[in-house]
């Protein structure tokens, strides 16, 4: 019974899981329902979301209940499409973006949103006085910003070019006037113009909000008045999956994302299901000097010899799907199939060979060269659940086959970090890592290795280092091309190797929302009988 | 008791809970980790780390770090979480209340199941009697006894929230929500007391004392009462106090399972994640907890059984 | 020894269910691995997470291997881990354990301190810290459970090393200059191991569940390898698809647990570390022979046997205790036995009747059985038994309580054990009065200090409300007299009320028994192995022997006692004429145990007289004209 709450965090998603989105709004229910007005709507998560300032964590759970109470700039739909919301408006130009802000929008306290306001926000991520850790992720070190209160206009100009930089700024929650003055009240109250204000919470156990009644500036239009917006939203905090499927089964909760494999429980013909589609793992080598991985020879085998459809159809109990190119949350701004023929195919014969071949006999079981045996560590997440631990384990097994000694180590989250970042004592892992952008994968596959960098497993791909060098150049979508042909670079070097897509579950019961970037997006959250 | 075997306590309390925060902080640092690094997620830049690490001084020597934890002991800032980022103080602040509150609760149970019926039972197979129940007592509390709690816990749950529906399957609600996991936390402890109070009371039951009180004739209910018993629960109340201290802080599992907010699932988190604010100050308070508990056994102690203040030899 | 003891652990009924379980953990541990461990390591993608089926009884995990085969398979494993940190434990508790025996003193009790401060830590706390420390997997989950285990034994050990280490012979070893380190090697480590040994295996079992909590927070044994507690992790995490595959590794976590902890406690009973099943029924026959000496055969004494008058010579009054063909008899595993075998006592009021013999020959059990005081689950019959006039046997709790409460006091051997330790001196007097007579807990009180006064004891008001503790060996036996004089007893049965006490004490105590048996007119029953007591108290002897009595003369005739076993105790007691060159009078052999049926006296096989009548034929007690009386078939007569 791996807590969800560490399941979620990890290696990977203290980095992302905040954004993008797909969303696949099956539409179980039929058409008859009515809406339910004025009504509750309960939802779980599966830690306690602590200090609540939405400027100063990572933390996946503590951005879902901080979107209760932080609008965004903008909406990003299942389908990569920009939709207004605080900003009715925005014109991009080459490093920069205006946004126009909605006109009539106003804080929980009553005061109005003003384009300095917005402004602010950004200025405060982009200081490194900070110590903001979104600085990097949504809002690059060197942004400078401008207001015009009156025409309700903030600009925002890049200091180095970034091809993401209007997404990125759509992603970062805004904080009214009052709260940015003072930092210390964000840590328990909010001061936003969301839909819900914070209630009451008793960390670790609930957190209930009340509705705006008029709140009128949601995204596509969506208000406060629309028939079906609940009048109260509790947040439970659930560490458990199987308990919190209980309660959503005993229907004590409304919606509730599920990892696990108790989703297999939640059957019934009537419950919403929206999915979010991610990269659930993938495979880097250590290729720092000395390490097996430095050796192309060695990476080409050991990806060849493994079948990653298999690894990937136990890492997700069958319900995963193939992955379609790095790292990158969905909606993708590029959505571009890398993988399919790029990945070195599946052909343990071949890998022997490639082994033979580099020098790596088989002598009695393990290989070996020069005297050194091919050994590898593998490390991954200790908290991610038996079923990733079984794919690796399958993954180790297939290694071994092929004549490599395989030591399987597997790491927490500080863990993590102190290993690939520190020590450097580990030779592949197989881990979980989203970002939001292509361009935020630069700093991990390219540049400097720690400690003067997060280029962990020392790759050192030119052809991916001068593709995303001309990409970064081009804005937006533009780059697609390049970035797609960078990312190509790294799968086929087996440099890197996505090794399956789940999908993560939304279950709505007699909930109606909208996905904004993987998410739902609160004020699109409606109440229908069930 | 004489002022002297309090005062002697009191000392070794106090050294107590200094040798406790010292070993406490030495060990924390010995997980291996970057609590900073995981804090701030992989993407942070090694600038925003390095500052991070800086504002929280953890690139001083560890003795000015634990002076500086210990000063700030002393005015009451118990530090900041590294992880959630709120003050370590006011977490414990909501977090302990629903802790104690079932430990509590599955205390009270564990004593007022264990002591009537391992005294009971006493009585019952007293003198070899009753051979057939003996067994059956042993036997059924030796397997409960050996039930982890959160396996307890999960069957509870499957049993009477899932398939039944008579309870709520997770989650502090009202009176009907303790019903489980105090039944998961105590039953264990309960029958693993009451065979030691059994065990106690036989072999209270069988000495020179109690065969005084029957010499002289005196009423079932005053033998038991009077002299039987109070002797035989002066070691259950040693035992019991461990038992409160360790139900306190041995609430993580239950606490996961039932969705319950209190501060042992913190603590196992806070130990994973290498928050050291967290942890040191939540092994101080356990560390207090136990001690006192203890105490406060030994003084109870102190009066019922007056021989235990004699200096140890 | 341990054998034995092992032995009989397993034929306890826990015991038996223990052994059957740990035999078969123990041939699965060995046979599973090598049978099944292909089987259950084989990946089949195809059959990933299935439920139970005829081909896979408990499913399939992740990658569709048999999750019934996996728990068999893990059997070895578990077990194996569960012991290694048992071990670690035990090792680390050796070591700091014998630490303060070893360190000087300052470091020792600086050690001492700190092993009680860590037992007070709960374990499963410290075992979580030193999974952080060591990191996830089988090594980190060995050590940490390990040393999270060792506080506990290492007081147990510095608790039993301290205890040895107080004994006569180690004290001898060190003042013949034996070195520390090597006292503990020789002399304290070999004297705990039993215990240690019934402690680790509980231990072991508490191990087998701390692993499944480890696991069950993710920090427990990593993949590839495989023990219980992974798969109830990966079970419980899959629990409501597929209840069995939680349900399996559970219940042989809970089943191995469960045999380790009932073998270690049914070994700890074998062994008698503690006593969880009641004390062996009434006082268990031994073969210490209290009338010890050294020496030849019996010196003979002499004395005619006239002068000695009837006991109840004259007034046909009502005897306060009368016992016919008493007997008390206790379940063995086969059959009834008869420590107390057809014996018959008279006393009448005001008499002083003391009875005699060796450990084991019945006596004390003859007095409890008087004041209806035979434990459980002895069972006491008898042709008449009276006390004060009021039959015993059939009555009820409450109306012995309402009929005998008063008339009869008891006061037994140990006075350091026969008062209950938690009660002031005062109050557990005082009770009697408040229970017998009804009287006013100040009234009661008032009386109990003046009795205890009465007994002599000093500043009486003080002492009342003390506790037993605070009171010396002799005072706590007067007190215990003193108890037996709040109401008004027509019997004092005292059973072996000197032993414990220093001889000058025990002149005291007897003499405080006279005058109160002179002031109270009470009747005494005096029991004690010690001749020369009973002889300067009583009038009229009893001797007993294997629960009967063998002779009943009167105090004053002892030199003309007619049984050889009277007559071997007699010579047994040194007096002034007693030659010091020679060795002192014993009486060869052991007292047989209590048997269900017999032939022939049972003095038979230790009496130079012995013929084969005695041997074949039970002689009976032949009263004389004079009183005396002899179960003999070859009664001496004056030498």
């Amino acid at each position: 019974m791996a807590s969800r709450s560490t399941a979620v965090s990890v290696l990977a998603a203290s980095a992302l899981v905040l954004t993008a989105c797909s969303g696949d709004g099956s539409d179980g229910g039929g058409g008859a329902a009515t809406p339910v007005e004025d009504g509750t709507l309960v939802t779980a998560v599966a830690g306690d979301p602590g200090n609540l300032d939405p400027h100063m964590t990572v933390l996946a759970l503590t951005r879902y209940v901080g979107t209760y109470m932080y609008d965004q700039l903008i909406l990003i739909d299942e389908e990569g499409e920009l939709r207004p919301w605080l900003a009715e408006s925005w014109q991009e130009e080459p490093g920069s973006v205006t946004f126009t802000l909605r006109e009539g929008i106003t804080c929980s306290d009553g005061s109005p949103l003003t384009a300095s306001d917005v402004a602010a926000n950004v200025d405060f991520v982009a200081d490194p006085a900070n110590q903001s850790p979104l600085l990097g992720l949504w809002v690059q070190p060197g942004v400078t910003t401008s207001a015009d209160d009156a025409a309700r206009t903030v600009t925002v100009t890049a200091g180095s070019p970034d091809p993401f930089l209007l997404q990125g700024l759509a992603l970062l929650p805004i904080v009214c006037a009052a709260g940015m003055a003072d930092r210390d009240s964000l840590a328990h109250s909010g001061n936003g113009t969301g839909m819900f204000t914070l209630e009451e919470a008793v960390p670790g156990e609930r957190y209930t909000f009340q509705r705006r009644d008029d709140y009128a500036w949601g995204p596509d239009g969506a208000s406060a008045s629309d028939p079906g917006t609940p009048a109260t939203v509790i947040i439970r905090v659930v560490p458990d999956e199987s308990t919190a499927v209980n309660l959503f089964l005993s229907g004590e909760v409304d919606l509730l994302a599920v990892t696990g494999p108790d989703q297999d429980r939640i059957t019934a013909p009537d419950v919403r299901r929206y999915d979010v589609r991610t990269l659930f793992s993938q495979l880097i080598f250590n290729q720092a000097d000395g390490r097996p991985g430095a050796d192309p020879a060695v990476r080409r085998a050991l990806v060849q010899a493994v079948d990653w459809d298999e690894v990937g159809a136990v890492m997700t109990g069958g319900k995963g799907q193939p992955p379609t190119g790095l790292g990158v949350l969905e909606p993708k701004v590029c959505p571009a199939d890398t993988v399919t023929g790029t990945i070195p195919p599946h052909d343990p014969a071949a890998a022997a060979t490639v082994l033979d071949d580099a020098g790596w006999v088989a002598d009695g079981g393990v290989r070996s060269r020069d005297g050194e045996p091919l050994a590898l560590t593998l490390v991954y997440s200790s908290e991610a659940g038996s079923q990733l631990a079984a794919g690796v384990e399958l993954v180790s097994q297939r290694w071994q086959e092929l004549g490599v000694e395989v030591e399987l180590r597997p790491v927490t989250s500080v863990q993590a970090n102190e290993v690939l970042f520190g020590t450097g004592a580990w030779d592949a892992v197989i881990l979980s890592l989203n970002v939001a952008f292509p361009s935020q994968l630069t700093g991990f596959f390219g540049g400097p290795p720690p400690p003067d960098g997060t280029n962990f497993g020392a790759i050192a791909n030119e052809r991916y280092t001068s593709l995303t060098a001309a990409a970064m150049q081009q804005p937006g979508a533009a780059g697609c091309g390049d970035w797609a042909e960078a990312e190509r670079a790294l799968i086929g070097a087996a440099d890197v190797t996505p090794i399956v897509d789940s999908l993560l579950p939304y279950f709505a019961d007699g909930v109606e929302l909208r996905l904004n970037a993987g998410s739902p997006a609160p004020p699109t959250l409606r109440l229908f009988t069930r | 008791m004489t002022p002297g075997y309090l005062l002697r306590r009191t000392v070794r309390l106090a050294v107590s809970l200094v040798v406790l925060v010292t070993a406490a902080f030495l060990m924390i640092h010995m997980v291996p980790g970057d609590p900073v690094r995981a804090a701030l997620g992989m993407t942070a830049s090694p600038e925003v780390v390095a500052a991070r690490r800086e504002s929280l001084g953890l690139n001083d020597p560890l003795a000015v770090q634990f002076a500086t934890w210990l000063r700030g002991l002393a005015t009451g800032d118990l530090g900041t979480s590294m992880v959630s980022g709120l003050p370590v103080a006011e977490i414990i602040a909501v977090r302990l209340p629903s802790t104690a509150v079932l430990a509590l609760l599955a205390f009270v149970v564990v004593l007022a199941v264990a002591v009537p019926l391992g005294l009971a039972m006493a009585v019952l197979t007293r003198g070899g009697r009753r051979r057939g129940a003996e067994l059956g007592f042993t036997s059924t509390s030796a397997a409960v006894a050996a039930v982890p709690e959160f396996l307890l816990g999960v069957g509870l749950i499957f049993v009477f929230g899932v398939t039944l529906g008579w309870l709520p399957v997770a989650g502090r609600g009202g009176p009907e929500s303790y019903l489980l996991p105090v039944a998961a936390l105590s039953a264990g402890p309960a029958v693993a007391l009451a065979r030691i109070v059994r065990v106690e009371a036989l072999a209270v039951l069988g000495s020179d004392f109690v065969r005084t009180a029957r010499a002289k004739r005196l009423p079932a209910w005053r033998v038991y009462g009077r002299h039987a018993f109070p002797n035989a629960l002066t070691s259950t109340l040693t035992i019991s106090g461990m038992l409160l201290s360790s139900m306190i802080v041995g609430t993580v599992l239950v606490e996961v399972v039932f969705a319950w907010p209190g501060l042992g699932r913190t603590f196992v988190e806070s130990i994973l994640a290498k928050d050291y604010p967290v942890v040191q100050a939540v092994v101080l308070l356990y560390g207090a907890i136990v001690l006192v508990v203890n105490l406060v056994v030994d003084l109870l102690l102190a009066v019922l059984d007056p021989r235990s203040t004699l200096p140890e030899a | 020894m341990v054998r034995a003891q092992l032995l009989a652990a397993g034929r306890t009924p826990v015991g038996a269910v223990a052994a059957g379980l740990l035999l078969a953990f123990l041939v699965l541990a060995v046979v599973a691995p090598p049978l099944w461990q292909d089987a259950a390591d084989r990946v089949d993608t195809a059959a990933m997470l299935q439920g139970p089926s005829s081909r896979h009884w408990l499913g399939t995990d992740a990658l569709g291997r048999d999750v019934l085969l996996r728990v068999l398979v893990a059997t070895r494993f578990s077990i194996g881990l569960a012991l290694a940190a048992t071990l670690i434990s035990v090792v680390l508790g050796l070591v700091f354990g014998t630490l303060p025996t070893v360190l000087p003193r300052p470091a020792g009790r600086l050690v001492v301190a700190g092993i009680n401060l860590a037992i007070a830590f709960p374990g499963l706390l410290l075992a979580l810290f030193f999974a952080a420390v060591f990191g996830v997997g089988a090594r980190g989950a060995v050590l940490a459970i390990g040393i999270a285990g060792a506080p506990a034994f290492a007081r147990l050990v510095h608790t039993m090393s301290a205890s040895v280490a107080g004994r006569d012979y180690v004290a001898a070893a060190r003042v013949a200059g034996v070195g520390r380190t090597r006292l503990i090697a020789r002399h304290v480590l070999p004297n705990i191991g039993e215990p240690l040994v019934v402690n680790a295996t509980l231990a072991a079992g508490g191990g087998l569940l701390a692993f499944a909590g480890l696991s069950f927070l993710g920090l427990g044994v990593q993949p590839p390898a495989y023990d219980w507690g992974r798969l109830l992790g990966e079970g419980l995490g899959r629990i409501y698809l597929n209840p069995a595959a939680a349900l399996a590794p559970g219940v042989a976590v809970v089943l191995a647990s469960v045999a380790f902890q009932l073998g270690g406690e049914a070994v700890a009973q074998a062994v008698g570390l503690r006593t969880p099943l009641p004390r062996p029924a009434g006082p268990a026959p031994t073969t210490t022979v209290d009338v010890a000496g050294t020496g030849p055969a019996p010196t003979s004494a002499t004395a005619d046997g006239g002068d000695a008058g009837p006991p109840t010579g004259g007034a046909p009054q009502r005897p306060v205790l009368a016992v016919e063909d008493l007997r008390v008899s206790f379940p063995t595993a086969s059959r009834w036995v008869h420590p107390v075998d057809g014996v018959s006592v008279t006393v009448a009021p005001g008499e002083s009747v003391g009875i005699v013999g060796e450990s084991g020959s019945g006596k004390t059990l003859t007095a409890l059985a008087a004041a209806g005081l035979v434990p459980g689950p002895g069972v006491v019959t008898a042709a008449r038994l009276e006390v004060a006039g009021v039959r015993v046997l059939g009555r009820s709790e409450r109306e012995l309580r309402r009929l005998l409460g008063t008339s009869l006091a008891m006061v037994f051997q140990d006075p350091s054990s026969s008062l209950n330790p938690s009660m002031r001196v005062g109050r557990q007097l005082a009770e009697v009065a408040t229970v017998h007579q009804g009287a006013r807990r100040r009234a009661a009180w008032a009386q109990a200090v003046d009795r205890l006064r009465q007994v002599r004891v000093g500043a009486p008001e003080r002492r009342a409300r003390q506790y037993p503790h605070e009171f010396s060996g002799g005072m706590r036996q007067r007190a215990m007299i003193a108890m037996g004089l709040m109401g008004t007893p027509a019997l004092v049965i005292a059973d072996e009320p000197t032993t414990a006490l220093d001889v000058t004490v025990q002149r005291e105590v007897l003499r405080l028994l006279r005058r109160v048996q002179r002031d109270a007119g009470a009747a005494l029953l005096l029991i004690s192995h010690d001749i020369t007591v009973v002889s300067q108290l009583c009038r009229r002897l009893l001797v007993m022997y294997a629960g009967r009595v063998v002779e009943d003369l009167p105090a004053a005739g002892l030199a003309h006692a007619r049984h050889p076993y009277t007559r071997a105790l007699v010579a047994s007691v040194p007096d002034l004429d007693t030659d010091r060159e020679r060795p002192l009078a014993t009486i060869p052999g052991r007292p047989p145990e209590p048997v269900a049926g017999r032939t022939g006296c049972a003095f038979a096989p230790r009496c130079r007289y012995a013929t084969g009548q005695c041997r074949t034929r039970d002689p009976h007690l032949v009263t004389r004209s004079d009183g005396h009386a002899v179960a003999c078939w070859h009664p001496r007569e004056d030498p």
